[in-house]
């Protein structure tokens, strides 16, 4: 009789919402102290030990006395069916080469579905499902003794299924569809008096965010923003919005966003001047992300220019004077003006500033009405535009020449 | 659209009008469980009668026509304000009263019922404390809180309004014949005031 290193104990248990088998076993007659690396042999039958439905390997170095754990997804839910596994092992260790042949199987595990129904019941399983678009979904119904002539609609069609047993019809759905946010619902009816159903809810793939940026407007708060495309929200609380959160990795800081596409951000004394930014969507299904790295000081956003004022207005010129807000005195702006006849832009022109700005219009029209308006942006890094702060003009009569 | 009664109370005579005009709107299983069944994928069970009303959930039209007037006014106010917690408890399985624009009406215009209802009490001097009256069994319902499932909850929620929309036809045939000819009901009910 070889030496045999046969599976032992082998215990499997069932996880009726993952619809997961979860295997457990050990291996005896190990040297003490040594570990062995082995593969293991799996089998899986359904309804009767003669229909193997999976086989599979599953390789891991063994210690004396360990527990072994692995665990299997049906694609069918577990309560559809009764399902047997079997084990068996094989050292595949380089150490040990005379060891390695397969051990015999142990015995099968028998896991069996719920107790059977009652005569006059009629059960469907799952009994909730949540998806993703485009999943493959398997249901089925198991029903009673009595009940001779079940009939499964999706929504209002009806749909044929694969007889896995004398009472248990098996339904394939492929590549499901979102229809609404309230599910897609599967009944089951026999004549008029029994019905049970599934409702299956199929939910919006989570999108990664888009057009995610960040930026500041007085170097005391960033405003991140993106486009978070759709929501997945589904009813009967079934899954909620997808949440938003933002996590800065050289502060190791996170925060949780209360809306879906802006979060803003607490910028500190102290705080760093580079950010390294990742925005994690998730749901129930899924976790999408999005990172941005960059410079505090190539984001600035300024507020619209204030305090514009027209000076000395004339015939043909105009003083145009401005504020910008500013968040240091250091901080150096790039101002343009333009001035707009009947909304047609005649003139455009940049100015440095710090923060009083001012221009000289010339060449104007006498007795005449423009429109004159000035922007900002950050004189080192340019970011993006403020809006425009605009004040309308007229010029005056020219003055009467001399004869 | 709905005329919900306004703090200041009409006269009985408008108020028993507007409440069976109310009746009849709220009776109509188009305005609110018909497009509940589509959007919520029940039509085959609700072809098949599976979304009749619990019985005993709300009072019978026999019942309601059996009471005194106080005993009737006290019911029906009590049985309505019930059905509203029901209704925003439905409410609350959707993330976007959008989803089914026909409920937030309905609560609505079930509100403007309860209004009416308390005002015709205080017209005809009737107290609303629940002494003399069938009381209501309509149970709490949480759907998803208690349901074995969401296709249960679903179907919680088709019942309810089953129930909802016969009620209010109940209550508007039996308000009809308040209106049409002054009667004594079997209890000690005054000749009613509101048909002189």
């Amino acid at each position: 009789e070889h030496f045999s290193l046969t599976p032992e104990s082998l215990n499997v248990s069932m996880n009726s919402t993952l619809q997961h088998l979860h295997l457990q076993w050990t291996v005896q007659n190990l040297p003490l102290h040594q570990e062995l690396k082995m593969v293991f042999q799996i089998e899986i039958s359904r309804i009767r030990i003669s229909n193997v439905i999976w086989v599979g390997n599953y390789s891991s170095t063994v210690k004396w006395n360990q527990v072994l754990h692995w665990s299997w997804e049906s694609e069918l839910p577990l309560e559809c069916a009764t399902h047997f596994v079997r084990i068996k092992s094989m050292v595949d260790d380089a150490k040990f080469p005379e060891l390695s042949f397969w051990s015999k199987w142990s015995s099968w595990e028998e896991v069996r579905a719920k107790e059977p129904p009652g005569p006059k019941s009629l059960l469907i399983f799952p009994r909730g499902k949540l998806v993703e678009e485009g999943s493959n979904v398997t249901i089925c119904y198991v029903a009673g003794s009595n009940l001779t002539n079940v009939l499964c609609y999706l929504k209002e069609e009806l749909i044929h299924g694969e007889q896995l047993d004398s009472n248990v019809l098996a339904f394939k759905l492929n590549n499901v569809s979102f229809i609404n946010k309230s599910g897609t619902t599967v009944s089951c009816h026999e004549k008029n008096n029994i019905v049970s159903g599934v409702v299956l809810f199929v939910s919006k793939v989570l999108e990664e965010p888009k057009d995610f940026s960040c930026e500041t407007q007085d170097f005391k708060t960033l405003s991140c923003t993106w486009n978070p495309g759709v929501d997945t929200v589904l009813d009967w609380s079934q899954q909620p919005s997808q949440s938003y959160t933002l996590f800065e990795s050289f502060s190791g800081e996170k925060k949780r966003c209360k809306h879906n596409n802006l979060c803003n951000w607490k910028i500190t004394q102290d705080s760093q001047e580079m950010y390294n930014f990742t925005l994690v969507a998730e749901n129930y299904l899924r976790k999408r992300s999005v990172n941005i790295v960059f410079n505090l000081t190539h984001r600035v956003h300024p507020k619209a220019p204030y305090q514009v004022n027209l000076e000395n207005v004339g015939a043909t010129k105009v003083r145009m004077t401005w504020k910008v807000p500013s968040p240091g005195d250091y901080h150096t702006f790039w101002c343009q003006v333009e001035l707009q006849d009947e909304g047609k832009v005649i003139q455009r022109h940049n100015v440095s500033v710090k923060v009083n700005g001012e221009y000289l219009f010339s060449e104007l029209e006498p007795n005449k009405k423009y429109e004159a308006q000035v922007r900002c942006a950050d004189g080192s890094h340019f970011w993006r535009w403020s809006e425009w702060t605009s004040q309308t003009l007229v010029t005056t009569e020219a003055a009467p020449s001399k004869a | 659209h709905m005329v919900t009664a306004v703090p200041r109370c009409s006269v009985p005579s408008v108020l028993l009008v507007q409440l069976q005009h109310q009746a009849n709107m709220t009776a109509d299983t188009s305005s609110l469980l018909e497009p509940y069944v589509v959007t919520q994928g029940l039509s085959v069970p609700f072809r098949r009668g599976f979304c009749k009303e619990h019985p005993g959930a709300f009072p019978s039209e026999d019942a309601l026509r059996s009471l005194s007037q106080a005993g009737f006014l006290r019911t029906v106010h009590a049985t309505l304000g019930h059905l509203l917690h029901n209704l925003t408890a439905l409410q609350l399985q959707f993330s976007d009263a959008q989803d089914l624009p026909e409920l937030p009406m309905a609560r609505k215009n079930t509100h403007g019922v309860r209004n009416n209802i308390h005002c015709l009490s205080r017209q005809l001097h009737i107290s609303l404390d629940m002494q003399a009256g069938l009381g209501t069994s309509l149970p709490p319902v949480t759907f998803t809180g208690t349901a074995p499932s969401i296709f249960e909850a679903k179907l919680e929620g088709c019942k309810l309004l089953s129930g909802y929309h016969r009620f209010m036809g109940s209550m508007g045939r039996v308000l009809r014949e308040w209106g049409d000819s002054p009667r004594r009901s079997r209890r000690d009910s005054p000749q009613m005031a509101l048909c002189k």
